[in-house]
């Protein structure tokens, strides 16, 4: 999420594992196509990530969107502050070029429940998009199935009429309210297969809940769901290990990654996005990497509360 | 996986045999289009005639489905359903006994158009910036953009129009980054429709010069309404038709362009209804260009009309029309061009009655008058704005010109006395402003600035028959008054200064002179009987000719250290001030050093909330109004003059202010505590007669104070889709009036709670309730004398929307205000009016039944009370109202 804190320290064998997880990706390759995304919906992704913290769950505004065969999940608070700082970054170095070199990095985190992932139904495939550095990879999943007992119950959410259904996935029990008169079978994150769009989701211990926000069409607008063009294709396995290697030395990896001619960096920003839900602030230099520390060592036995608690992974 | 995969295939094969066993019913079949390709992976329903789903599959690479039908239900209240993106949607009853249902789809390009789109109220938050999502506040009713602000948690729109953002009034109204209308807002919140906006941002901590951002602090508070991509492409407009009984008209014109590259919001409008459109001229916002050096001389004169506490709609007889055109361009090059043009037309009416009791030891002087008024303002206003807004400099030229005129026309009965009088004004200024800043090199940064302004108001009050001959004509009989006054300004303004945005203390100097030039001219004529013009004996004519000039020196000093924020500035000011007036054998030069210090600070204490403080004190002197020394009859029953030097006004004020947000919760609070003192070394002593009152401005150690607490809190609460709030003062303060020789010090005393709230009930109907209770208290140090006073006042207003079909709407609302007061009779108000809406949806036109005032309330009283002034006025008001009108979206 930072580049650019002048650490210099070798470690050539975490290189080596960032490495050679490009050279097993074997370059980029789509199947699937990109298609327009016809429609949005936002939710409110409230998550106790910390048992030992149910007070301060994580809330994040995410973002689906909705085409006619496949769908695009994202953490649409870190999409919204990045571009903003994108585009001033753009219009400083317009300014004054050199001065401030900074690159911001789109996906700050891949922690449980705000992945960024595409869901393609129809050829049972579900792919996450997750960054080591600058470089995007391509990580296929599981594609989810569920059994969705269709409840009898109904209300209105917004407006919307809506159905109650549920589902187990992921060792939790869901219960979901999807409006048949949306006629898209997706929903948040990876829960899917409604004959309508799920607004809201909430699973049985309420530490994980979708909250309906927005439902907006987006004809005229162009987006397309499309993979990252240059994105890298690696096996959960593949991707986990280079992760690890690169989390325990991030210096090195970065170093690796970065830009020419990024040596002669006056300043850095960095920037915490807060678990209140978009709360942006930049901090510049040692507050930087305080913050950062601080958030490492909280973040290290802070996730004791996955989405998924039964992954096996592969 | 491919296990898991291939057990469901199995299983799926198997199942009809297991179904059959088990002795359930299912239906079954295959989706196909027209042309025979099967329809995969589309949802077929199987739906209860409740439109309730009872269950569902999703059909196969060959477009087959299998439906296992629920035991209970009867055939005949079941259907299946597919609504499948790219085809038709598709209903098909189940016959009783049919097992097979092979469905053709039609394929159709996707249509979204049926698909509503809706939201939940939310605000989201990026660092200073609050995003309200404006659809997911808006309702069915609603039309403007002011409309759904008025909805939003910790947003505030007073009758004025003006905008406060947790009790903070906004710097700015930005449409889309570009400050299209200045402080003149109001007709954009009136105007812009809320469907054209998609995010209304409130951007706290708010700097307008980009070459400033993250270089100095801010306290301002500023609106940007994000404009939605669809509807930047086009021209859009409405054209509004509205004619009513008793002879009622209102017609309004506009046309909207917001793009990137040239916006505007050109409006005509004409009404007879009592809709008030010079306010759609008030300057709203802290931040005009057009600050000027010294601000405008009051008015001299005054024709006394009152107004009563009610909506101006209530009570303005109008005739009145006003154009309203906005236009911006931004170049290619960076450089913005803007012009915003007004005009107003209108003639009204007023009829009022008042009662004044002033109570002076041992006295209570009263007067009773009656007035009939008929005004003719007219107005026209250019101001034409270049600006440059860039990250390494700013630059902005504003030039303002401004023609006014209004007559007034009045007759009255005081006491007993009946007479005509007429107030003619007349204004013409301009301003033009400057201001550069660039950049330098080294990140330092220049401020150079130039105002140059000219403001002229002359004005004649005009009286027949002569009036209080015994203090104008030694008791001779006269036929008329004729007052005339002017104080035409010229002001000039330079100032440089130099910032030093880096360290930890970041440093600015500036360096200000500025010069003001007036002349008070004033004429007091009596018309004899016999015609003769002859000048008001007891006094000259005034011909006052003042200079001042200042030249100041100041270090502005900021420091930004983690939570922390500080401000201290410490202006030094040298002014040099000449008033002559040979009549009156008037020479004074003064000179003098002014020191107004000033500090501020704000504490964060958490992301949102901060603590802030501030302290000033202040030196001033008084203006050219305090100081002539020859009458002027500055109302009919007032002659004024002074006989004092100069003002000297020392003053020192703090404020304690604590802000709070959440915008996840949609919880906004705010509390602040305010105190002033000021000391002046003159006071205005009136001689008071039930005619007449004379007033001079004379050497008296003057001290006032007042102190005040409020707090204010608003939050959306979601399990009743409910926006709340509640706000609560108390204001106290100390003056002095000096009156028949007699020194009378005041205690004054209001409380005030207000609380609103805006919900629906049973998903249909809305309501809406904003109350406000008040409670004055004047208490006299000498209360042997004088008895306490005390008003007590509650106004509350509550609406009712009710939408029983789509494209309809009504509403119904009430307004009661009650006023008790010690001594007098209660008084007891209430309004009703209701309001109907048709919207055809192929016409694109709104049709509105409006129907005010209808209980035809057409008097009003009202008390109010100032120190030692008690007042009780009635006025006639606009009664029953019935106006249609037609809005077609162009």
């Amino acid at each position: 999420m930072i580049n650019g804190i002048d650490i210099m320290e070798k470690c050539n064998l975490i290189l080596w594992a960032v490495a050679l997880v490009a050279f097993v990706g074997k370059g980029t390759a789509n199947a699937q196509t990109a298609e327009v995304a016809l429609a949005s919906i936002d939710y409110e992704l409230i998550h106790v990530n910390d048992t030992n913290n149910r007070d301060e769950p994580v809330k994040r505004n995410m973002r689906v969107y909705l085409g006619q065969e496949s769908s695009h999940y994202v953490d649409q608070s870190a999409a919204e502050a990045f571009e903003k700082i994108e585009e001033r970054m753009r219009e400083m170095n317009l300014q004054r070029s050199g001065s401030v070199s900074s690159i911001s990095i789109r996906r700050p985190s891949s922690r449980s429940g705000m992945e960024d992932l595409y869901l393609y139904p129809t050829d049972k495939k579900l792919i996450m998009i997750d960054q080591i550095s600058t470089t995007e990879y391509l990580i296929e999943q599981d594609f989810p199935e569920l059994e969705w007992i269709i409840g009898d119950e109904t209300k209105e959410i917004a407006g919307y009429s809506v159905q109650q259904a549920s589902a187990d996935f992921g060792g939790r029990h869901y219960t979901v309210w999807f409006a048949p008169d949306l006629p898209f079978s997706f929903g948040p994150w990876k829960l899917h297969g409604l004959p309508g769009l799920i607004l809201e989701a909430a699973d049985k211990s309420g530490d994980v809940q979708f909250v309906f926000k927005d439902f907006g069409r987006l004809e005229g607008v162009g987006r397309q769901i499309v993979l990252p063009e240059k994105g890298v294709k690696a096996s959960p396995a593949q991707f986990a290990r280079a992760k690890t290697a690169f989390d325990n030395n991030p210096a090195a990896g970065r170093q690796s990654n970065a830009p020419a001619g990024s040596g002669t960096v006056t300043s850095q920003q960095i920037v915490i996005i807060d678990n209140g839900g978009g709360n942006r602030r930049t901090l510049t230099g040692d507050e930087a990497r305080e913050e950062l520390d601080r958030r490492k060592l909280q973040n290290a036995d802070a996730n004791n509360n996955p989405l998924e608690i039964n992954v096996s992974k592969k | 996986m491919y296990r898991l995969i291939l057990f469901v295939i199995c299983s799926a094969l198997w199942m009809p045999v297991l179904v059959a066993n088990a002795q359930q019913r299912k239906v079954e079949g295959v989706l196909k289009t027209m042309d025979g390709k099967a329809v995969a992976h589309a949802s077929v329903m199987l739906k209860h005639s409740s439109n309730r789903i009872i269950t569902f599959k999703t059909s196969d690479v060959e477009g087959k489905f299998q439906l296992v039908l629920p035991d209970t239900a009867s055939w005949s209240s079941l259907f299946i359903e597919i609504n499948h993106l790219g085809y038709s949607k598709i209903n098909k009853p189940l016959e009783e006994g049919r097992l097979r249902y092979d469905i053709l789809l039609e394929e159709q390009p996707i249509n979204l158009e049926e698909v509503a789109v809706r939201s939940r109220p939310h605000i989201d938050s990026y660092g200073d910036t609050l995003s309200y999502d404006v659809g997911s506040f808006a309702r069915e009713e609603d039309r403007t953009i002011g409309d759904v602000l008025k909805r939003m948690p910790g947003m505030e729109v007073s009758e004025s129009g003006q905008i406060k953002y947790n009790n903070q009034a906004i710097s700015n109204f930005y449409v889309d980054g570009d400050d299209l209308l200045d402080d003149k807002y109001a007709i954009g919140t009136k105007t812009i429709p809320h469907a054209m906006v998609q995010k209304l941002e409130v951007m706290q901590n708010h700097q307008p010069l980009k070459v400033l951002r993250n270089k100095s602090l801010s306290e301002n508070v500023a609106i940007n309404l994000v404009i939605k991509d669809e509807a930047k492409l086009k021209m859009t407009g409405q054209l509004k038709l509205g004619a009513g009984l008793p002879h009622q008209y209102d017609v309004e014109l506009n046309s909207i362009l917001f793009n990137k590259k040239y916006k505007m919001l050109n409006v005509a409008k004409g009404n007879n209804i009592g809709n008030d459109l010079s306010s759609d001229f008030a300057s709203l916002g802290l931040g005009s260009v057009f600050v000027g050096a010294t601000g405008q001389p009051s008015p001299l004169l005054s024709a006394g009309v009152g107004a009563p506490s009610l909506p101006k709609s209530r009570y303005y007889l109008n005739n009145s029309g006003a154009l309203n055109a906005n236009n911006l361009v931004n170049l290619s090059s960076g450089l913005q061009l803007k012009s915003n043009i007004q005009a107003y037309i209108d003639r009204n009416e007023q009829e009022a009655s008042h009662r004044t009791e002033v109570f002076a030891t041992g006295d209570t002087i009263r007067f009773q008058e009656y007035q009939g008024i008929i005004q003719d303002p007219f107005l026209t206003e250019l101001t034409l704005n270049a600006q440059s807004n860039k990250d390494t400099y700013y630059f902005n030229n504003g030039l303002k010109i401004n023609y006014s005129r209004e007559t007034g026309k009045a007759s009255l009965l005081s006491n007993t006395e009946d007479f005509s009088q007429r107030l003619k004004t007349r204004v013409r200024d301009f301003s033009n402003d400057m201001r550069y800043v660039p950049e330098l090199k080294n990140g330092h940064i220049i401020n150079l600035s130039w105002q140059l302004s000219y403001y002229s108001r002359p004005q004649t009050l005009s009286i027949s028959p002569g009036l209080n001959a015994d203090v104008l004509n030694e008791g001779r009989e006269f036929t008329a008054i004729e007052q005339y006054a002017e104080v035409p300004t010229w002001s000039n303004r330079v100032s440089a200064g130099y910032q030093l945005p880096k360290g930890k203390i970041r440093q600015s100097y500036n360096l200000t002179s500025s010069t003001e030039y007036q002349q008070l001219q004033s004429a007091l004529r009596l018309v004899q009987l016999d015609q003769a013009v002859t000048p008001y004996l007891d006094s000259n004519d005034n011909d006052l000719r003042w200079r001042k000039n200042q030249l100041s020196l100041s270090g502005n000093y900021e420091l930004k250290q983690g939570r922390v924020e500080a401000n201290l500035s410490l202006p030094l000011t040298w002014q040099d001030i000449r008033y002559e007036d040979t009549a009156f054998d008037l020479d004074v030069h003064r000179s003098r050093l002014l020191i107004s210090p000033s500090f501020r600070t704000k504490i964060m204490t958490t992301a949102g909330d901060y603590l802030s403080f501030n302290y000033r004190y202040g030196e001033q002197t008084g203006n050219i109004g305090g100081i002539y020394r020859g009458a002027i009859l500055t109302g009919y029953r007032t002659l004024r003059a002074n006989d004092a030097a100069l003002q000297e006004t020392r003053g020192h004020s703090g404020a304690l202010h604590y802000n709070f947000q959440r915008s996840i919760s949609m919880l906004f609070m705010n509390a602040g505590i305010t105190y002033n003192k000021s000391m002046a070394n003159t006071i205005a002593s009136s001689v008071m007669t039930d005619h007449i009152s004379q007033t001079v401005l004379i050497p008296f150690e003057n001290n006032v104070s007042s102190f005040g607490a409020s707090a204010g809190i608003s939050k959306y609460i979601f399990a009743l889709g409910a926006t709340a709030g509640l706000k609560g003062s108390w204001f106290t303060s100390r003056t002095n009036q000096f009156l028949n020789g007699e020194s009378l010090p005041f205690h004054n005393i209001t409380w005030a709670l207000s609380p609103v709230i805006e919900t629906r009930l049973w998903r249909k109907v809305s309501v809406n309730y904003e109350g406000t209770g008040t409670w004055m208290v004047s208490r006299s140090a000498r209360e042997s004398i004088l008895k306490d006073r005390q008003i007590q006042r509650y106004d509350q207003s509550l609406s009712l929307s009710y939408s029983p079909k789509a494209h309809l709407f009504l509403r119904l609302a009430g307004r009661h205000q009650y006023v008790t007061q010690s001594d007098m009779e209660n008084l007891n108000y209430f309004f009703m009016d209701a309001k109907a809406r048709y919207t055809l949806k192929k016409w694109r036109t709104d049709f509105d039944l409006d129907l005010t005032n209808l209980a035809n309330v057409k008097q009003y009283e009202t008390f109010s009370l100032t120190a030692n002034q008690f007042s009780h006025s009635q006025y006639h008001l606009r009664g029953r109202m019935l106006v249609l009108k037609a809005t077609f979206n162009l």
